[in-house]
């Protein structure tokens, strides 16, 4: 086993873990299986073992021990059966990055072949075709065919002081088109001086990234920013947490980076957007991109919070106590039924406010809400955020 | 009539892309097969084509979406949509539970009938096509 992928930091955090099992009050995928080994402390003393294993006392004595297939192949299982949340790190006492963690191990599991065999497709749609459904990639920007009343440049124009990167799941998956569609509109509506990149625009390399891929995104890295500095932009606005995370965390660029929610508080503050009155109770979702691993819990809030009439209940755990809907980490893909489960957690805990609307910020938690929900035949009310906003708009 | 256990009105025109035409007057309404519908699993979304929109036979014109599948909603008929099924939006399991009837997606006031509905094809032309379809799935899910 190499450990080269583990940084010392994340070696002394293995070697931290206390075993105290906190994390396990917290970990909603062990709330579901109640198995000790798919969860956080399970994970890690999983790894220690396999360290000890190989570079232990014993194993300098009498050489490593050869690592078993079938532990190996129930490590992956571990590791992947995980919707990168991130609320064990949050709550864990000896602070253990543990999102980082189990990204790591991922990258871990790959170069011993042991990873999910369906990731393979997704990971050959990203590095063939630049996006996660494997469609032509000039057909990123195929939303705009349902919108009236488009401009000449279509929102694609040779220079602009701000970059739209829309995403794929935006892009792609039409349940997530209102989302870039209600974008725009209110992005043209206040003038702001932006285009989108259409067919230029590659996957962010998140879902390489969360699947153990990592070593394969420099090359989105640069094609992405190359698009944008093409562009003349100085900032990019994101309405896909994953995208904005992944940009922060691994483009090592002196771009301004704003998620949807910042871009529209800031509109908001310099007084640009105003609010019609309306009467409706909403509860908000963080999604967990967006909240734990981005620190953005409260420019959604502030925008609900700017509009006269709306009141905002909060869901019991909230902010970054926030239960991930399910639709996070590839779960969906690795196991769908373990995900529904988690969503239809999150669609109670809604129900429980006695909200009309529940609003997000996260493409795949509104598709995750919404696609259980219909499931369910619950009939919830889902919106992005940029939707509900352009809705309320004066 | 059903073939390979779906179930295909006789009185609609079918487009090898799976979409129903049901010719009324100057109206031709739209929809997805049984196949399709069963193929898809549970729709959770339907994408629907804008009223006054003109479309084309064999052209897309909007999308569907289940958990496990993604696609396109193909025009059988070149015309301008009078209407689309607004019921969808807030209930896209109609798609699934009546493709024929309430699971209708749009209306279409036709531009070119005559000469479409010959690239459409009627129940009795349908088995070789459906139980060709059929094979095709198989071999793709392996």
């Amino acid at each position: 086993m190499d450990l080269s992928k583990l940084s010392p930091k994340q070696l002394l955090e293995i070697d931290a873990c206390t075993r105290c099992g906190e994390c396990l009050r917290f970990c909603p995928i062990y709330s579901q299986k109640g198995e000790e080994g798919i969860n956080p402390r399970g994970k890690i003393q999983a790894i220690k073992k396999f360290i000890r294993a190989q570079y232990g006392l014993l194993a300098k004595l009498f050489g490593p021990r050869k690592l078993s297939e079938e532990d190996l192949k129930k490590f992956s299982e571990m590791v992947y059966r995980c919707t990168l949340c991130g609320e064990c790190g949050l709550q864990c006492p000896v602070s253990i990055d543990s999102r980082s963690l189990w990204l790591a191990l991922k990258e871990v599991l790959v170069d011993l072949g042991h990873y999910p065999k369906n990731i393979e497709l997704m990971k050959n749609n990203v590095l063939s075709k630049y996006n996660i459904s494997g469609e032509d990639n000039a057909l990123r920007v195929e939303w705009l065919e349902a919108m009236e009343g488009l401009p000449d440049h279509q929102y694609q124009k040779e220079k602009a002081e701000v970059v739209f990167f829309v995403g794929c799941v935006s892009s792609y998956y039409p349940m997530a088109h209102k989302i870039p569609q209600s974008f725009i509109r209110i992005l043209d509506r206040l003038k702001i001086d932006f285009t989108l990149l259409g067919g230029a625009e590659w996957c962010c390399g998140f879902p390489l990234i969360g699947a153990g891929f990592k070593k394969e995104v420099q090359k989105l890295i640069r094609h992405n920013i190359e698009g944008v500095k093409e562009k003349g932009a100085d900032s990019v606005i994101f309405s896909c947490p994953s995208c904005y995370h992944t940009w922060h965390e691994d483009y090592k660029t002196d771009l301004k980076l704003f998620d949807s929610t910042q871009f529209i508080l800031k509109l908001i503050q310099e007084g640009r957007i105003s609010f019609k009155e309306g009467r409706v109770k909403v509860t908000y979702h963080d999604p967990c991109d967006l909240g734990r691993a981005s620190g953005i819990y409260e420019a959604p809030r502030a925008i609900l919070r700017a509009m006269p009439g709306v009141e905002l209940v909060e869901l019991p755990n909230h902010a970054e106590k926030c239960k991930c809907c399910g639709g996070g980490g590839l779960l969906e893909m690795v196991d769908p039924e373990l995900g529904a489960a988690l969503a239809r957690e999150k669609i109670k805990e809604i129900q429980g406010t006695g909200a009309e609307l529940v609003v997000t910020s996260c493409q795949q938690c509104v598709r995750t809400i919404l696609s259980t929900s219909r499931r369910m035949k619950i009939p919830l009310k889902t919106s992005y955020i940029t939707e509900f906003v352009l809705k309320q708009m004066a | 009539m059903k073939i390979e256990g779906y179930l295909f009105p006789d009185d609609l025109y079918y487009h090898k892309e799976h979409f129903w035409a049901r010719v009324e007057g100057n109206t031709v309404t739209v929809g997805t097969t049984d196949f399709a519908q069963k193929l898809a699993g549970d729709i959770v979304f339907v994408e629907l084509p804008s009223s006054g929109k003109t479309i084309e036979q064999g052209k897309p014109c909007g999308s569907m979406e289940s958990g496990k599948w993604v696609g396109r909603i193909y025009a059988p008929i070149s015309g301008k949509v009078e209407s689309s099924n607004e019921e969808l939006e807030d209930s896209p399991e109609l798609v699934n539970e009546s493709p024929y009837e309430k699971g209708w997606i749009f209306k279409v006031s036709p531009s070119n009938l005559q000469e479409d509905l010959k690239n459409l094809m009627k129940v009795d032309a349908l088995g070789d096509f459906i139980k060709s379809e059929v094979e095709r799935v198989k071999k793709t899910k392996g």
